[in-house]
């Protein structure tokens, strides 16, 4: 950790006025406060780091699954089912990241000043595995979607599903790589 | 064709790529218990946080040259008396 009080203080910094800059400043300055004396240990152990990594993929994984299941017809009951337990599903993953980014301590989304130089490779080394395991979903993904030909516009649930799991692995998995893979964090 | 081949191959030669520095032994651990100094102290003085001193006392961390510089500074000793890249000999 690097002196904090440069970074919201210093009127050198011309990002300082920022308000997401100093939004980014607040959330990290009120987590490092709280880390070491509440229930924050017990996420940074690896099995529920990983536990909860499972978690959020088959969160991930259900959302677009769920969209072969849906019945078109908006008069049908289950029209309502998946409209709620989509929503619930959304609401359920944003459930599972806030531990989970708690758990390596906001590494993955923390800017330099609040990182040591060790940290700072941590991070950019998830995103680097990060990258390469977005191409390789992605190129796998659109393999199979253009493999199995399904015509998915009989399947909106789908496409939706699919989107919002994408928009979320994608904000998400630099900080999936480091619960995965830190021993100790 | 080319092309693509050569991008898998360096996404490949990437994904296998695991770069592994040469050790550099310290006695951090030995000379910061001796002064009597605790871990999180140490830190906040050399401004890192307290699991990188344990990560560079392990030796699963080798320091860049600016914090080693800090950490001579610190404990008060010459940076080759902290930082080898041979291992120390016990008691010396």
């Amino acid at each position: 950790m690097k002196e904090k009080s440069t970074i919201a203080n210093n009127p050198m910094n011309p990002f300082a006025k920022l308000s997401f800059r100093r939004l980014e400043t607040y959330e990290m300055e009120r987590f490092s406060k709280r880390e070491e004396t509440s229930g924050y240990k017990k996420l940074r152990k690896k099995g529920i780091r990983r536990r909860l990594v499972i978690a959020e993929l088959l969160l991930l994984l259900t959302l677009p699954m769920m969209g072969f299941f849906q019945d078109r017809s908006k008069e049908s009951p289950t029209h309502l089912y998946f409209t709620v337990s989509f929503f619930l599903i959304v609401f359920l993953l944003y459930c599972v990241v806030f531990p989970l980014r708690a758990g390596i301590r906001l590494i993955a989304d923390a800017p330099d000043d609040f990182l040591d130089e060790r940290q700072i490779r941590l991070r950019n080394t998830s995103y680097l595995t990060s990258y390469q395991l977005l191409a390789g979903i992605v190129t796998a993904l659109i393999a199979i979607l253009l493999g199995i030909g399904v015509d998915f516009s009989n399947y909106p649930g789908v496409t939706s599903g699919l989107f919002v799991s994408l928009l979320v692995l994608i904000t998400i998995l630099p900080t999936m790589v480091l619960a995965w893979r830190e021993k100790e964090i | 064709m080319k092309n693509v081949a050569l991008m898998l191959h360096s996404m490949y030669a990437i994904s296998v790529s695991r770069y592994k520095e040469d050790p550099v032994f310290n006695r951090i651990e030995e000379l910061r218990t001796h002064k009597g100094i605790s871990r999180q102290d140490f830190a906040d003085e050399v401004g890192v946080h307290y699991q990188t001193i344990g990560y560079l006392e392990r030796g699963e961390y080798s320091p860049s040259l600016s914090l080693a510089l800090k950490i001579a500074l610190a404990l008060q000793s010459p940076i080759d008396h902290i930082f080898s890249i041979n291992p120390f000999k016990k008691g010396k």
